[in-house]
């Protein structure tokens, strides 16, 4: 698994472009299909907090139309999803699982926990994420076993406008 | 409430100033200013309750949170809240040079304190800082712990101090 993986290093000494010094980075590469998908609605957690919450009276108040019932996510609410990851386009060959546990802030955006789980090792990656459709940048902040010094960012972006098949794109530095 | 919005605000001001100024070399220490936007606070008492019914412990712990009345002593936030900042960020102390936003997702557990996870979206990219805050602390710190674009691989720590009503003060070290 670590040769195969290790097959997927696509660069090394890439430079990546907006940092102040050249960083020398390697890059993997993985395709990954969607498996399971929850979406946990917390609108009674907002209606009680309005209520009973700890603050004092200048508190600031929470976003305008916060908790209205319409449809969509609202601050506080959780979307966990998991996607099946594969070295190859084709999707033949798998090489672990993708898991994003997202809290959904202001403005429709949502702050993304993803474990990525490889036969050799797990990496973690957290930051935040437009959950619409569009391309997703995550620092990666750590990792286990054969990443365990794993450290950089990962993109994750449709890999065309009908498919729902996302390549996974690490950078990672040294 | 607002002592905690604002620490949380300095913080990431201070990000969001390192940032916009230049983005920083190994070992240097930035200071930026943040401002609350908004806020909001998710109570999780249903939950507790239903979590005391039915849950894979054998703990009878209604006592750390229920009085004897079953209601919840006092206003929390107690574990399993959680509260959303969103927070301007500014270059100066005078809050004139806006420079970027910032969110803080704080997760309670015991004792009044929180797990937070927060990112400042900066000009020059997106920086993450975790770690331990208590419920209205002025002071604080917390682990830089990766970034994108300029913060690329970023790693130090962010301190958080008051610096008055409106706005705090956060000195901001990254190293890479």
């Amino acid at each position: 698994m670590i040769r195969s993986l290790a097959a997927l290093v696509l660069a090394a000494a890439v430079a990546v472009p907006a940092a102040s010094a050249a960083v020398r980075t390697h890059s993997l590469v993985f395709y990954g299909k969607p498996l399971r998908a929850q979406f946990i609605n917390h609108a009674d957690d907002r209606a009680r907090g309005k209520i009973v919450n700890p603050f004092n009276a200048d508190a600031l108040p929470p976003p305008p139309k916060s908790n209205t019932g319409a449809k969509g996510a609202r601050a506080g609410d959780n979307a966990i999803f998991t996607l099946r990851l594969y070295s190859d386009a084709k999707l033949t060959r798998p090489v672990g699982t993708a898991l994003y546990s997202c809290t959904f802030n202001f403005a429709h955006q949502a702050i993304c926990e993803a474990d990525f789980e490889l036969t050799d090792g797990t990496m973690i990656a957290i930051g935040p994420a437009n959950l619409d459709g569009g391309t997703i940048v995550l620092p990666v902040t750590g990792g286990t076993s054969h990443y365990s010094t794993a450290h950089g960012q990962v993109t994750s972006s449709a890999s065309s406008a009908k498919s729902t098949t996302q390549i996974i794109r690490f950078q990672l530095v040294g | 409430m607002r002592r905690t919005a604002l620490s949380f605000a300095a913080l990431l001001a201070a990000c969001a100033a390192a940032s916009a100024s230049a983005a920083p070399s190994a070992g240097q220490t930035l200071t930026v200013y943040a401002v609350p936007a908004t806020v909001q606070f998710m109570n999780h008492a249903d939950d507790r309750l239903r979590g005391m019914a039915t849950n894979p412990f054998n703990l009878k712990d209604e006592s750390v949170i229920l009085n004897a009345n079953g209601k919840e002593k006092g206003k929390g936030p107690f574990p399993g809240d959680d509260v959303l900042y969103g927070f301007k960020l500014f270059g100066d102390a005078k809050l004139t040079k806006h420079t970027g936003t910032a969110l803080f997702t704080c997760y309670y557990t015991f004792a009044k304190r929180a797990t937070c996870d927060s990112y400042f979206d900066l000009p020059k990219g997106l920086l993450l800082a975790s770690g331990p805050v208590q419920f209205g602390a002025s002071h604080f710190t917390l682990g830089v712990v990766g970034g994108t674009k300029a913060y690329f691989g970023a790693l130090g720590q962010v301190e958080s101090v008051s610096v008055s009503t409106k706005a705090q003060r956060f000195d901001l070290q990254v190293k890479k």
